[in-house]
């Protein structure tokens, strides 16, 4: 801080004299030198954005002229100061807000608010005994704003334990809670107790402080954190453990309408950028929203506000918006690949949006060609897109890049296995199997592995690698799956299904585990459990997840050897809803098929020879020649 | 070393005469350090590269080591460079530099720079930190590089035909690579194989290609925190015999991280087992405690840094750690840490409680205030006054703009003090400290950005000197001058290898006066690595027993009759007397 002494003393004279010199010539008069008002810093502001420094210079012009006018009070000067020290202290210069603060405390003796800022800065730049002198000549003015005499009270209160003052803490504290009731102020003023009584070793009491903060705000996980400590002071583990788990950076909050007031005039966005990281930092995302939604009104050009907005509207799910600000960074920032990227990465959680976020990871990719993570994520886009020589190629670069990258040795290899290139895909899959860093990498390594083995036909192989997936990782679906699908082909079906079963266990979204199990279920002779699993997953699964676990289960109605678990007209009625919401040739087909079941062979003919003709000549010679066979049977069948 | 007695010092000792023991226990010299660096052949200047990008990366080193590198008996300097960040693969890169201490060949304290002769020209990414020691247990100081780039292992092949040191560059072979932004390393044996592992700490995953322009409040440009970024996982890599595997998540050292910048080797819990210490910048630190090994499976992780205190500060609120020293500023025999931090934030003191448990005892030592003002980065406890406590320096150099430098027009608005700070002793609640840096002479006037700090005994004269890194700005080397006031006892403790003893704890026992311990360590502080050696002020008792817990737990007695107060003394394992399983 600067102070008028030695040096500086000397200086304020100067400015004082030089002052009077320039007034007297009819010169502006500078913010320094007004009686007794010492020099505010003129802060360095050559970087800063245009419109904070246009602020700050135009209010001290005002300030300026407003010190020169004869006319104006005190109060009314002291207004103009602190408020020229507000937008200095909202935006961090606190040397020249404490300057400010100090000359508006000066001119207006009896007005609080002034001591109070000036003791916030203090404690900000942490010289708490001069920010518990500020703030106890603060409390000493009477106020007419209750919510600002707590907030008084309570920054005193952390102040003087800051100092060590417990005692003096804990009454500030108690006057607080008095004065607040039951409003948020409790909270604050039991934590503040809390702190006190932790100090002095009273567990008991801290623990029940921080419990009724607690109970009062929730939200304030960082309480749990207090209470981990005490608990575990108190030699109770397990309820520490327990806060622990809960603990996080939410702060007991509490209106403070003095220092709110700081931050209704920033202008520019980046203050606000800040002032949204610190409010995100402790998790009041919302809040941060909206601190940032204010950064990009205020300077709607700034790549970095739209950014910054962007992401956060992405972390809290709001993707069309996130895109918009993207879109916008990107627009004022056409060759900057990170708000392509990023866009491209907020576009994969859009429908329809596949098609520009494959330009935009494209765009990255050029724009930064050495940047790996770039370059990964396209290709695993491309691979998901079918897109596999291209994909291909990308994986290569890595590869030749960094021989090590294991995460994008298993990439090639899945591309490879997709474009049935299997002796490449076994290779790389061995090689992620042996060497990957990380277990579940490995794991994936070898369940890839399996899947190429099973497709080249050696079982035993292809199972032996899933169970040392399984073994690395217990959790992993895929090859719970694999297995599925071998110990099936190997006859051994309660095995099977078990394994299907466990697959969907982790993940129940696997359409084709559901139809793994029931098939595996129905082979066993469990033709009931099949259907019942098969009934189970529909209802997991949406539509149009669902649509293959249907159709299975009217073919299973339909064929069951168990006459109490056939049952024609289930299928009937299911596949004539599945017909409706999708009149596909496989849907139609069990239709006709259901109907003929049932005996409405006339029903059954009919559709299919509405089928048959709407079939292209000659397009399906073999679906044409099953459903001619199926007519043959019905007509030979039918009454 | 010069003796020049300070005024009060002097007062002390006319005092002596008529005082007689009381003086010598309430001396407090005034603490008296000389830079000479570049006096003595250390020219060197570290440059970051910036060219008004705000890269992040530029910032944050460079890091610097105090290790014996040729074996000659005295402390060499390696020292960290970073050079151009944009462009560099068609620059001119400059390297690492190598200083050899020429103390013991020509009895005179001087460096001369072997780097080219040392074979580390190859030493050109762009470097943070160092870590030094003998990963192939062949008796040689072996240096890991941690980089913004591809880390390094640099094995030390020995004396050449020439007499000269060099170096090999066995990344690839020893299985050692990260190329993942790493700041500080550590070597420890931790699963008591008699090898040393490696533990890297990585910051976050920065790249130029997202570089994110940051602002300040102003909406000046400025540099960005690592909440801008993800961090990175670190990574431990087991050795298993002169090359490592690696096993951060088979260890359980994957299931948390943040952005890791300093790390320290140390036995938190008293259970003979290493345990790792991981200050995170912004994030909640890892007090990763060993849970043993079983099976040769390697070593166990779990972090309990929230249970055990020290994973934020006593408010519940992570803080931007930077340097992480370990040490017993209490003196009560077991491990207490000390984080450094940001501006507006502390030095934050985690006073160990047993088990495993931590206190925040910032407030209570006279730490929060004196470090408010500060962002530390490399800290070191050292017992600069030989009064038996242990001091702390940190060194330090903001991260953002500081507004009063930008107001005078500074060009390189981060510059700080580095600050020194007294122990004064242990009190009811914990040891208290003061802010003597006023009082600390030209050397601790200095304001530079610095970052890597190491502590060491460079001039083998029993009290321990400071080498500071600054980023884009020359080197430092603080000779402690500071008036002595009791003997002092050195030893350098080697397992049967040759090798540094690493982890090793040893505890002196001392007629009429409590025990003292002290662990070997080079790492800890920031990105730097110190002298291994213990060295201790005995006081007035006289030393009736060491005894040496070995990383492995096996003891070992060393009669007193070995040591002898004012040299140092190397004590080999298997040499001592009675040994004794843990």
């Amino acid at each position: 801080m600067t102070s008028p002494r030695g040096g500086n003393l000397l200086r304020l004279r100067l400015v004082r004299w030089l002052a009077l010199i320039v007034a007297a010539a009819g010169a502006p008069l500078p913010l320094a030198g007004q009686g007794s008002l010492e020099d505010v810093p003129s802060p360095a502001l050559r970087a800063a954005e245009d419109a904070v420094r246009d602020q700050l210079d135009e209010v001290r012009r005002q300030v300026d002229a407003l010190l020169l006018n004869t006319s104006a009070d005190s109060i009314e000067k002291a207004e103009a100061i602190g408020r020229l020290a507000a937008l200095y202290h909202a935006y961090d210069l606190l040397d020249a807000a404490a300057a400010g603060y100090r000359n508006a405390e000066r001119l207006a003796p009896s007005t609080p608010r002034w001591p109070y800022l000036l003791g916030v800065v203090y404690r900000w730049a942490g010289d708490f005994e001069a920010a518990a002198a500020s703030l106890e000549r603060a409390r000493e003015l009477p106020s007419s704003n209750p919510g600002a005499r707590l907030a008084v009270l309570l920054q005193s209160a952390e102040v003087a334990l800051k100092l060590g003052r417990l005692g003096e803490a804990e009454t500030l504290a108690r006057e607080a809670l008095e004065l607040g009731g039951d409003s948020p102020v409790s909270a604050a003023a039991h934590q503040v107790l809390g702190d006190v009584a932790s100090s002095s070793d009273d567990l008991k009491a801290a623990i029940r402080h921080y419990e009724t903060a607690l109970g009062d705000q929730p939200q304030a996980t960082r309480l749990h954190y207090l209470l981990g400590q005490l608990q575990r002071r108190a030699g109770n583990i397990d309820s520490a453990r327990d806060h622990l788990r809960q603990a996080g950076q939410a702060e007991v909050s509490f209106a403070d309408p003095w220092l709110a007031l700081i931050y209704l005039e920033v202008a520019g966005s980046a203050a606000l950028q800040q002032q949204g990281a610190s409010v995100k930092a402790v998790g009041q995302l919302e809040a941060a929203v909206d601190i940032y939604r204010r950064a990009v009104e205020n300077d709607p050009e700034s790549p970095e506000a739209r950014r910054d907005l962007g992401a956060l509207l992405a972390q809290t799910g709001k993707y069309r918006e996130s895109a918009d600000q993207y879109r916008a960074a990107v627009r004022l920032e056409p060759d900057k690949a990170l708000h392509r990227f990023s866009l491209a990465l907020v576009l994969e959680q859009l429908e329809n949006s596949g098609g520009e976020a494959l330009v935009e990871f494209r765009r990255a990719v050029e724009l930064e060609p050495d940047y790996q993570e770039f370059r990964r994520a396209l290709a695993d886009r491309l691979a998901q897109l079918s897109l596999f020589a291209e994909a291909l190629s990308h994986f290569e670069h890595l590869l030749n890049d960094e021989p090590t990258d294991q995460e994008a040795r298993l990439g090639r290899a899945k591309v490879r296995m997709a474009s049935g290139d299997l002796d490449g895909a076994l290779a790389d899959a061995r090689i992620v199997a042996r060497e990957a860093e990380r277990t579940a990498l490995r794991a994936e390594g070898l369940g890839l592995l399996g899947e190429a083995l099973a497709h080249k036909g050696d079982g035993p192989g292809a199972m032996n690698a899933y169970r040392k997936a399984l073994e690395l990782e217990p959790e992993f679906a895929g090859a719970h799956f694999g297995l599925g699908n071998l110990l099936g082909v190997a006859g051994r079906y309660p095995d099977s299904a078990a394994s299907y079963r466990r697959a969907l266990e982790i993940d129940p979204g696997r359409s084709a585990a559901w139809q793994g199990e029931a098939t595996a279920l129905a082979l066993a002779g469990r033709e009931a459990e099949a259907v019942s699993r098969l009934r189970e997953g529909c209802e997991i699964l949406a539509d149009p997840a669902s649509v293959p676990l249907e159709s299975s289960l009217v073919r299973l109605l339909l064929t069951a050897q168990d006459p109490a678990v056939r049952d024609p007209d289930g299928a009937l009625e299911l596949a004539d809803a599945l017909f409706r919401r999708a009149a596909t040739a496989q849907h139609g087909e069990l239709l006709a098929v259901s109907l003929a079941a049932v005996g409405r062979h006339a029903d059954a003919v009919k559709l299919l020879q509405q089928m048959l003709a709407s079939l292209p000549a000659g397009s399906a010679p073999q679906l044409e020649r099953h459903w001619r066979s199926l007519l043959a049977e019905w007509h030979s069948d039918g009454p | 070393m010069r003796f020049q007695p300070t005024q009060r010092f002097a007062r002390c000792r006319i005092g002596v005469a008529i005082l007689g023991v009381l003086c010598a226990v309430s001396a407090t010299a005034e603490p008296v350090f000389d830079e000479r660096a570049a006096e003595l052949g250390l020219d060197f200047v570290h440059r970051n590269g910036m060219r008004g990008e705000y890269f992040f990366s530029e910032m944050m080193g460079p890091g610097v080591a105090l290790a014996d590198v040729d074996g000659d008996g005295d402390l060499d300097v390696y020292l960290v460079q970073g050079g151009p960040l944009a462009s560099r693969s068609s620059a001119q890169l400059p390297t690492d530099r190598l200083f050899r201490n020429d103390l013991i060949e020509t009895g005179q304290l001087a460096f001369t720079d072997v780097t080219v002769a040392a074979g580390l020209t190859l030493a050109t990414e762009y470097g943070m930190g160092v870590a030094a020691g003998d990963f192939d247990d062949d008796g040689r100081v072996d240096l890991y590089l941690t980089n913004f780039g591809r880390n390094q292992l640099l094995r030390n092949e020995g004396i050449d035909d020439r007499g000269q040191v060099r170096f090999r560059d066995v990344t690839d072979e020893a299985g050692a690579g990260d190329r993942r932004w790493s700041v500080s390393a550590s070597f420890s044996d931790l699963d008591r194989d008699g090898r040393l592992d490696l533990f890297v700490a990585n910051y976050v995953d920065y790249a130029l290609a997202i570089h994110k322009p940051c602002r300040n409040y102003t909406g000046a440009p400025d540099y960005c925190s690592p909440l801008a970024y993800g961090p990175e996982p670190d990574r431990l890599l087991r050795n298993v015999g002169g090359r490592f595997e690696r096993a951060t998540e088979s260890a359980g050292l994957a299931k948390t991280f943040g952005a890791g910048l300093g790390v320290v080797a140390a036995d938190l819990d008293d259970n003979g087992w290493t345990d790792l210490y991981v200050a995170n910048d912004q994030s909640a630190n890892q007090m990763w405690m060993n849970q043993g090994e079983s099976a040769g499976s390697g070593p166990r992780f779990a972090d309990e840094s929230l249970l055990g205190g020290t994973g934020v500060n006593a408010e519940g609120r992570p803080e931007a750690g930077m340097g992480v020293a370990a040490g017993d500023p209490d003196g009560d025999g077991d491990v207490d840490l000390l984080v450094s931090h940001l501006v507006r934030e502390t030095h934050t003191l985690y006073l160990n409680q047993g088990g495993g448990f931590f206190d925040d005892r910032t407030q209570d030592s006279g730490l929060a205030q004196a470090s408010w003002d500060a962002t530390g980065f490399g800290a070191v406890w050292l017992d600069f006054d030989s009064d038996g406590n242990l001091d702390l320096a940190v060194a330090n150099g903001a991260v953002k703009h500081l507004e009063h430098l930008l107001r005078a027009g500074d060009p390189f608005p981060l510059h700080q003090p580095n600050q020194l700070f007294r122990n004064l002793g242990a009190q009811p609640a914990g040891p208290r400290f003061e802010d003597v840096t006023p009082r600390a002479g030209e050397a601790w006037a200095l304001s530079e950005v610095s970052r890597g700090l190491a502590v060491g005994d460079v001039d083998n004269d029993g009290d321990p000197d400071l080498l500071v890194g600054n980023n884009n700005g020359p080197v430092r080397l603080l000779l402690n001058r500071t008036p002595r006031s009791g003997a002092w006892l050195g030893l350098r403790l080697l397992e049967s290898s040759g090798r540094d003893a690493l982890g090793a704890h040893v505890r002196i026992d001392r007629e009429g006066s409590r025990a003292i311990r002290r662990t070997v360590r080079t790492d800890g502080s920031y990105a730097s690595a110190s002298d291994p050696r213990i060295l201790v002020t005995l006081g007035t008792g006289e030393v009736t027993r060491i005894e040496v817990t070995w990383a492995d737990g096996t003891r070992e007695s060393f009669s007193s009759s070995m040591v002898k107060p004012g040299v140092y003394t190397t004590l080999r394992r298997g040499s001592g007397g009675a040994k004794t399983a843990e």
